[in-house]
Formats: structure tokens, C-alpha cells, sequence
């Protein structure tokens, strides 16, 4: 029996991407399966939209390669992106036009024709609950209807990888919801990607996090392997940190320490993921060389795996 | 192909739902027509080379204001995004925003065939050289055009789409006028035979000289090789 894992409908393979002197992506690694939601999360800034417009072929990385349905994109075969659907963060819409021609429009510019561009767009007005509104003009929409256009574009030729750049912006909280839903439901057999940097939507929506600060992606489900064990949130004063981080290492060699982080002076802040059953001897070795002020256990939630990977950058930095 | 067919398609309708096509058009024939009609009651001229000439005046002013919002406009409304990121190669799409817009010309020089309906009732023409003619202001127009296109993908803006295809047109159309600047030079003869003014001259008289045809060709099929070249370029 076959042991191979099937393959990946999106791969970032060392993408480098720099703008006026400065790296914005460096040596990006992604690689996303068909059902997953990714979140991609990061501060203004960062290169998030730039990473989705890359793995869109939208624009071409410095280096690195992205490959999308099993097939690289290049430059010279524009057919490559046809595994594609990308929603930018402002909706690309033809605001003369019908919702349904629209829809047409786009629907054979990838490749559908006749019944079967038909079909496309039948479908994508009815899974969008656009069918009321096919005729009218998409200038006299509201943002709702227009971001479901979107997405019903993204959708067209049913690409296997659907980039999404904050798709909720600007949508009031009962849009927000039916975006969330859309989404949810055309995941079921594609790779998502979303960028975002509201934490509910990643709560609400993601199997996957990942987050884009300096140019690179921390993965922060890895960071927190809660599915194994849990995470330690211990903060305490300590005057002798070096003796700290041997006892710590000697306790567990493979143990992340990125997670220490200084708060202020001799206040620091301990965020590790272990196994449950060694949950104890870590605080008791904590307990033995520092005041320890306060603990929280339990399996982490996004934000604190992002408070965390964020601390430590900045621990990091400085 | 189909992907091509479907741009032009896409722009047509663009021209056609909303009134820039209805305006361009309409302003032609009116603006012709009144040249024409002028010449013929005031100056007692019945010419298609008078009314060829104002046709490529025309042509000229109104060239860079249809062609300005090809890419220009694409890159203003967010839609140029999902036109690159769609299947679709940049000669694609810029061959077939030119050819839409091609489209668009050819109606505006078809409804000045009226005049040649009026010079026909009232002489026996020859229709050769009006052919000629019309062939010479349909290739001043492509050139017109086809730097507008190159323009619009270089500009993030409409207005300075069109100002900088007016300045590059009006350079192309006093061109042989630098020539004076250096009399007896080796330049005289590039700058003279480099003008829109001197090619266009044989075209407008209905004389198909070759060097003109291919002068005007080759300036379509360069300024649209480098507007292709332009949005690859913005992709990094």
C-alpha cells in the first residue's frame, strides 16, 4: 500500500521577493493541501498581499518557484494559473457590466465555453445567491453582493487553490458571517489561503495559521502542537536567565525556547509547548530557579501562539 | 485565441454599455461631416484629400482620449489584478484591447463614408485613391492608437495617458520640422521620412506607397510589442 502523501495544491518553494532595496519575502516555504484553510496572518505591511499575488502569478517572485495544481507557474505559459482563483483585496469588478456577464467574462477568459461556461455561471449565481440580482448592474450593488461576486469570480473553472486577500474587509457583521460560510463551503475540496489580521476570522475559519513577519512564515499551529500536548504560559522573575535556559535544555534538549522572553527587567516570560505528563516537572524545575508569578496551561489558542512567536521576535530583535 | 476573442469581446461592450463609444463616434461623423459640408458650400471644394486631412486631425486629438483608458483605467479600477492573474498572456490582452479599439475606429471612419455618398451623386469619382485614402487614415489612426495603448500600460493614470500619447503623436507629426534645425545632415532625411506629417501625405492622396505602409506598421507593431513588454515588466 501506497504510504505517499497526495500532492500539495499549492507550493511556495523559496520565494525571495524584494522592493526598493528592502527583502520583503525571503526564502518563503508554503506548501498547502487541498481541504485546508490557511490563515495568513501579519502586521500591515508585511508582504501579505505581495505573497498572495505571487502565488496568484500575479506578480513573479526574484527567485523561488510556485507551483499550483502540480504545475509551476511561468511566465511564458499563462495557462498555469488556469488551477487558480484569486480574490484581491479590492474586488476587480466591471461595474458597467451585469452580474452575469460579468461572471461570463471571466468564466472564458479561464478556458470555459459554451454548456460548460453556462454551467460555470449558472452555478457560481446560484451558490452565491446572485440569481435575483444576474441582470442588474454591478455598479449599483451593495459592498456585500460585490465582495460575493468575488469570490463567485475566484471560483470559476473551479480552480484547486483559492487566495483570498481579506475577504471580509469592510463587510458588516452579518456579510462577515455569509463570507465566512461561502468560504467554508468551497473549501471543502481545495487549498484556501487568506489573508487577514483579524484574529476571529483565523479562529472562525483556518485548520492552519501562518504567520508573515520580516519576510518569513512561522507556522504557528506547529509552533503550538497542541494535538500532542499543551502549552505552558509561565511568567516569573529570574535573575540568572543563562543558568535558566541550561536547566531548561537539560530538562528537555529539544525544548523551543524562543518562547522566553523578557517583559521588563527581570520579568520574564516562559511560552512552551509540552507533552501533558511533563507538565509538572517543568514547573517544579521553574518553581527551583525562579519566582514564578503565574501559570496557565492548557492547549493554546491562536492568539497566544501569536503573542508568543511575536515576543519572541521581538526577544529576538533586541 | 478564445482567450483573445473574449477580451475583445469584453472591451466592445465596455465601449458599447457605456457612452464612450456612442460619443467618440457621434463627435467624428458631426466633426467631419461639418468639414466636409464647409468645404463644399463655402470654399466650393469637393475633395476627399481636404476631408482625408481632417479626418487625420481628428484622428490625432481624439486617438489618445479613446485609447487612455485601456490599461490605465484597468489599473484605476483594481481590475488590471484580475486580468493578469487570469490565463490570459499580455499580448493577449493588449492585442485585443487594440483591436477593440480598432473596431471602434473603423465605425468612425465608416460613418464618414457619407461624404463619398455625396461626392458620388454629385461627380463621378474615382474610387480608387478614396479607398487609397481611407486605408491611409486607417493606418494613421492604428499607429494613433497603438501609442496610446503603449501610454495607457505605461501611466497609473488616464489624463496622463492621454497627454503624454498627445505629446509623443505631436513629436511624430513635427518630426520633419527639426529637420531645419539641422540643415545638410545625415539626420534630415531620418527626421523627414520619421514624420507622420510626410508619410501620411501620399497615404491621404490615395497613392499606397509602401514605405508608408510599412513606416506606420512598424510603429503599431512596436509600440505594441513594448506595451506588452510594459505590463510583463510591472509584474516584477
Amino acid at each position: 500500500m501506497s504510504t505517499e502523501s497526495p500532492p500539495a495544491a499549492l507550493e511556495l518553494r523559496g520565494i525571495c521577493k524584494r522592493y526598493r532595496r528592502q527583502d520583503v519575502l525571503k526564502q518563503l516555504e508554503l506548501l498547502v493541501q487541498p481541504g485546508e484553510i490557511v490563515g495568513l496572518l501579519g502586521p500591515n505591511g508585511c508582504g501579505k498581499t505581495t505573497t498572495l499575488r505571487i502565488a496568484a502569478g500575479y506578480l513573479w517572485p526574484d527567485s523561488g518557484q510556485v507551483v499550483a495544481g502540480g504545475q509551476a507557474l511561468r511566465p511564458d505559459h499563462p495557462d498555469s494559473r488556469r488551477h487558480i482563483g484569486y480574490l484581491p483585496e479590492r474586488v476587480p469588478l466591471y461595474d458597467p457590466f451585469s452580474v452575469e456577464r460579468y461572471l461570463r467574462f471571466v468564466a472564458g477568459a479561464r478556458g470555459l465555453h459554451g454548456q460548460a461556461r453556462d454551467r460555470a455561471v449558472d452555478e457560481a449565481l446560484l451558490g452565491f445567491d446572485l440569481v435575483d440580482v444576474r441582470r442588474r448592474i454591478i455598479g449599483q450593488l451593495s459592498k456585500g453582493y460585490r465582495q460575493r461576486i468575488g469570490l463567485a469570480q475566484a471560483l470559476l473553472g473551479d480552480p484547486r487553490v483559492l487566495l483570498l486577500d481579506e475577504p471580509t474587509n469592510g463587510l458588516d457583521p452579518f456579510q462577515i458571517i455569509e463570507a465566512r460560510e461561502l468560504i467554508r463551503s468551497v473549501a471543502r475540496d481545495r487549498a484556501v489561503i487568506f489573508s487577514t489580521h483579524i484574529m476571529q476570522e483565523v479562529v472562525a475559519l483556518c485548520t492552519r495559521v501562518v504567520y508573515l513577519n520580516n519576510g518569513t512564515l512561522t507556522d504557528l499551529s506547529m509552533a503550538g502542537t497542541a494535538a500532542e500536548g499543551g502549552l505552558v504560559d509561565a511568567r516569573f522573575s529570574c535573575t540568572d536567565t543563562d543558568a535558566l535556559r541550561r536547566a531548561l535544555l537539560a530538562f528537555d534538549p529539544q525544548l523551543d525556547l524562543s518562547g522566553l522572553v523578557c517583559l521588563a527587567g527581570e520579568q520574564f516570560q516562559l511560552v512552551v509547548s509540552i507533552a501533558v505528563e511533563r507538565r509538572a516537572d517543568l514547573l517544579r524545575l521553574l518553581a527551583n530557579h525562579t519566582a514564578l508569578e503565574s501559570v496557565a496551561s492548557g492547549v493554546a489558542n491562536i492568539e497566544q501562539r501569536l503573542i508568543a512567536v511575536i515576543r519572541a521576535e521581538a526577544g529576538n530583535a533586541a | 485565441m478564445n482567450g483573445y476573442l473574449i477580451v475583445v469581446a469584453r472591451e466592445l461592450e465596455h465601449y458599447f454599455v457605456t457612452p464612450i463609444a456612442y460619443v467618440a463616434i457621434a463627435t467624428f461623423w458631426a466633426a467631419s461631416g461639418f468639414f466636409f459640408s464647409f468645404n463644399a458650400l463655402f470654399v466650393s471644394a469637393i475633395d476627399m484629400v481636404t476631408a482625408f486631412h481632417n479626418m487625420s486631425l481628428l484622428l490625432l486629438l481624439m486617438m489618445p482620449l479613446l485609447s487612455m483608458r485601456a490599461f490605465a483605467e484597468e489599473r484605476h479600477n483594481d481590475t488590471l489584478e484580475l486580468l493578469l492573474s487570469l490565463p490570459l498572456s499580455e499580448t493577449t490582452l493588449v492585442l485585443a484591447k487594440y483591436t477593440a479599439l480598432m473596431i471602434v475606429v473603423a465605425l468612425m471612419l465608416a460613418g464618414s463614408s457619407v461624404a463619398v455618398a455625396v461626392l458620388a451623386w454629385t461627380a463621378e469619382p474615382d474610387y480608387g485613391p478614396i479607398i487609397g485614402g481611407y486605408v491611409g487614415v486607417f493606418l494613421l489612426a492604428a499607429a494613433c492608437a497603438a501609442v496610446g495603448v503603449l501610454a495607457s500600460s505605461c501611466a497609473q493614470n488616464q489624463v496622463v495617458a492621454a497627454v503624454a500619447s498627445w505629446g509623443v503623436l505631436l513629436g511624430f507629426w513635427f518630426l520633419d520640422y527639426a529637420a531645419n534645425l539641422v540643415p545638410g545632415s545625415a539626420l534630415v532625411v531620418w527626421l523627414q521620412h520619421g514624420s507622420f506629417s510626410v508619410q501620411y501625405l501620399d497615404l491621404i492622396r490615395g497613392v499606397i506607397s509602401r514605405g508608408a505602409v510599412v513606416y506606420f506598421i512598424s510603429i503599431c507593431v512596436c509600440a505594441l510589442v513594448l506595451a506588452a513588454q510594459v505590463l510583463a515588466a510591472r509584474r516584477y
